[in-house]
């Protein structure tokens, strides 16, 4: 992919994630029917669930707004050459102070405190990867590191501030009061239950294909990522490149925690990102690090969850099955992928 | 005369365009040290691995203890008793000295070690060549490891031992424990051949010498006869030097001036070792030696990717010995890195972006990018310097290796027109590609000169540096050993100096 305009071979690039999907449906198909449940009602119950009604579609929205986030997060990186596995721990340092900030803009209307919450989040995130930028630029350490140890950090933050100084008395979990209406995002569907949290991951896949494709940064980032000794050779700032590059997936990763939190939870919670990293990084992947693909493949993905949850009432799997299935349709599309990849 | 113990006849070899050996012919006898002396790209190694099997030479016939051996594969050569230490070693780091020599030739599920020890053990005493069995090879000096491979080569059975420019990376001490081993090696049956381009080594240590040059064997001779000044004749060839490719143009002011610079490379040894040099304006500087001699180092230091460890660099009068590549740019310095494919081209970015690179800061002074003026700069580029790709879109990766040299040279030209360029850097600009463009380049290069700029032109091809220098320097262990202005060039004289004297 060269110009970022057209992704190479067009249309025809596409048959093998139908491919990958069909492959997913009938392992699904398989192995609900193993658990025991009828596979053509599932089938049908998942696609149902994910798009066939209001609240489904405005589910699968919700869903599409962090993994989009999150994957665009990791494209970035991998465009500069570094892989960033914190995103998780960017997620919730992006909610806890897209929390903290909600809390301190109580008393203020929402044209101000609104965006104070996504630009906390955004800061929130971009702070969780200036560490692992700076460490990577200034002294060779690699991000891989330094990213997984800060989800820890990050994790136990959370744990902190949700049993602790922000814990909701009355609620006896780790889950902190709730932020003020104020600081909350708008309804984009309301009766489907879709908050406009979307539109921002929309406009941030945008800004990211505009960034790597019509900025001269995005152009020194992209030769970063290709060949550095090369980009160096060409006078590219190579080690601030890379710095920056994490500042900002970290701050992508950032705003879908602040999303998270105002859109959806209205608090922060412990587990507020069940695995959204990972799966941001199967996304990138399958979107062939492409941020305008990694709408789809977000939007494809989060189908797939909110369809698979849908089967503990459908076919009436236990909660631990779905995880299974969900699990295997992972691996699934990554075996496709790396197939695809081989040829 | 016994029959050789290894014959070779009429062997050739190409890799795409280049020749590689072109009829080589070579016999070693046995229980004889033999030296295979010759410039670099002459083709020593290269025959050595069609020996080996790590090359399947495209004409010509190979016999071993006289009758015709077919090696297809490295397999074929250690049946037939040949193993081959390369100049970089292929151990296990981890792994002790004992595991790495029978690595392979185990036998059986469990690991025997007692009685793989004792073979090993029993080894080391009948060929004279002690090293510590038990400590993780990565913890050994460099000249012990070069021993550990030698005794692996041994233990699958070689009686005919190639050692590739075995003393690249050994201290004095450990070239004199080499020798030593080598001179042992032969009292207990081993046959050892010595690639290497260093003189004084192959009047030590060899009972004779074959010259090559140019793909092909120059001569055979005992060390009676191997007199150092014949030696030299027979490595460079005896041809004068080819006429000048240009006016030498009246000398300018320095643009570039290098001091006592001393560069450390990655494993912390000198490369520059105290190098001081001076290019000016409309001269072309060539720079001779042979590859290993610090020519990275120098390229690398003037364009800016590494920093000094001491001395100074100036360019046009003002010390830039701190600045990077981006700053070198902006004073004017352009460089054409040896390595295209490592430190030139952008793989899986497109021609127009790669022509782009190191220009973009000119092209762009603002935020935004716009593809188009790439794709314009990188049509004008493929037509100017006909390089063949599907067009400006096309992945830089999917071209051939003569056509990114002329991508680089596109951007480089392009750059060095646009920005105004005082100086150009050049690594080997021509290798690998065909006669037309290497002239169309050279061209290029006398063209920026004659415009007033500077060139400093480092290349492992003396007959390049003869037609197009001003001034050869040759560069010998990291120091500017011998200047020679165009008045007295000398094939023989330069390449004594390039191989570190006879005394060295």
């Amino acid at each position: 992919m060269t110009t970022g305009a057209a992704p190479r071979g067009g249309w025809q690039a596409a048959w093998p994630y139908a491919g990958a999907l069909a492959i997913a449906l009938a392992v699904l198909a398989g192995l609900v029917a193993a658990l025991g449940g009828n596979a053509s009602e599932a089938l049908a119950g998942v696609f149902r669930a994910a798009f066939g009604t209001g609240a489904g579609l405005g589910q699968t929205l919700n869903k599409t707004t962090p993994l989009l986030l999150g994957s665009l997060a990791v494209v970035l990186g991998l465009r500069a050459g570094v892989f960033n596995i914190g995103v998780d721990g960017q997620i919730y340092a992006g909610a806890v102070a897209a929390t903290g900030a909600a809390f301190l803009l109580a008393d203020v209307p929402r044209a101000v405190a609104l965006p104070g919450v996504l630009l906390a989040g955004l800061a929130g995130g971009a702070a969780w990867g200036l560490l692992p930028g700076l460490l990577r630029a200034r002294m060779g350490v690699n991000e891989i590191f330094v990213t997984v140890m800060l989800n820890f950090v990050a994790l136990f933050l959370v744990e902190y501030l949700s049993t602790g100084p922000w814990n909701d008395p009355t609620a006896g979990e780790a889950i902190t009061r709730a932020i003020p209406p104020q600081a909350t995002l708008p309804w984009l569907f309301a009766r489907a239950g879709a908050h406009a949290g979307v539109l921002l991951a929309l406009a941030a896949a945008g800004g990211v294909w505009l960034l790597l494709y019509r900025t001269v940064f995005g152009y020194e980032l992209r030769a970063t990522g290709d060949n550095p000794s090369a980009a160096l050779v060409g006078g590219v700032p190579v080690a601030r490149v890379v710095a920056v590059a994490l500042v900002a997936s970290g701050a992508l990763a950032g705003l879908a925690g602040a999303v998270e939190v105002s859109g959806f939870h209205y608090r922060l919670i412990l587990g507020l990102s069940p695995g959204y990293g990972m799966m941001a990084i199967l996304i990138a992947v399958l979107s062939r690090r492409h941020p305008l693909l990694a709408v789809p493949a977000a939007l494809g993905f989060a189908a797939l969850l909110v369809g698979t949850d849908s089967l503990q009432r459908s076919v009436g799997l236990p909660a631990s099955a779905v995880f299974v299935v969900q699990a295997a349709l992972l691996l699934v599309l990554l075996a496709v992928e790396g197939v695809r990849r081989a040829r | 005369m016994t029959a050789p113990l290894v014959r070779m006849r009429g062997i050739s070899k190409r890799f795409g365009p280049v020749v590689a050996l072109d009829g080589a012919e070579f016999e070693l006898l046995a229980g004889e040290v033999h030296g295979l002396l010759g410039e670099n790209g002459a083709g020593k190694t290269t025959l050595m691995n069609v020996l080996a099997g790590l090359y399947r030479a495209d004409a010509g016939e190979v016999e071993v203890d006289g009758r015709p051996a077919a090696i297809r594969e490295p397999r074929d050569a250690v049946r037939l008793g040949i193993g081959m230490v390369h100049q970089h070693f292929e151990l296990v780091g981890q792994l002790s000295a004992l595991e790495n020599v029978v690595l392979g030739r185990e036998g059986g599920a469990w690991l025997r070690t007692d009685r793989l020890r004792r073979e090993v053990q029993a080894l080391m005493e009948r060929v004279g060549l002690p090293v510590p069995l038990d400590r993780p090879v990565r913890e050994l000096p460099v000249g012990v490891q070069q021993k550990v491979e030698i005794l692996k080569a041994l233990y699958r059975g070689a009686r005919v031992l190639i050692l590739d420019e075995p003393t690249t990376l050994l201290t004095p001490q450990e070239v004199d424990s080499l020798f030593a081993s080598v001179r042992a090696l032969v009292e207990a049956g081993v046959s050892v051949v010595f690639i290497t381009h260093k003189l004084h080594e192959v009047l030590r240590t060899c009972d004779r010498v074959t010259v090559m040059r140019r793909g092909r064997r120059v001569v055979t001779v005992g060390r009676q006869e191997a007199d150092p000044t014949r030696l030299v004749e027979w490595m460079v060839g005896t041809a004068p030097p080819p006429p000048a490719a240009r006016n030498p143009s009246p000398p300018g002011r320095p643009v570039l001036e290098l001091e006592a610079v001393k560069v450390l490379d990655s494993r912390g040894v000198l490369a520059l070792d105290g190098c001081t040099l001076a290019v000016r304006a409309g001269e072309l500087v060539g720079v001779a030696g042979v590859s290993g001699n610090g020519q990275q180092a120098l390229a690398s230091v003037v364009a800016g990717t590494v920093r000094p460890a001491s001395g100074v660099v100036r360019l046009d009068g003002r010390v830039a010995t701190r600045h990077g590549v981006a700053e070198r740019m902006r004073a004017g310095v352009l460089s054409v890195p040896e390595d295209r494919l490592r430190d030139g081209i952008l793989p899986r970015m497109s021609v127009a972006e790669n022509v782009l690179l190191g220009r973009h800061r000119l092209h762009f002074r603002g935020v935004w990018y716009e593809p188009e003026v790439g794709r314009r700069l990188a049509q004008q580029a493929i037509e100017e310097f006909r390089i063949a790709c599907p067009g400006p879109d096309a992945p830089a990766g999917q071209l051939s290796g003569g056509n990114l040299q002329k991508l680089i040279a596109a951007r480089v030209f392009g750059g060095a027109r646009e920005r105004g360029a005082r100086l150009l850097v050049a690594h080997n600009p021509t290798r690998g590609l065909d006669v037309p463009s290497t002239e169309f380049l050279h061209g290029r290069l006398v063209e920026f000169c004659q415009a007033g700029g500077a060139v400093l032109l480092i290349s492992e091809d003396l007959d390049e540096l003869l037609k197009l220098s001003d001034r050869i320097a040759v560069l010998y262990r990291g120091r500017v050993v011998a200047e020679f202005p165009r008045g007295r060039f000398d094939r023989y004289e330069i390449g004594r100096a390039m191989t570190g004297g006879v005394s060295a």
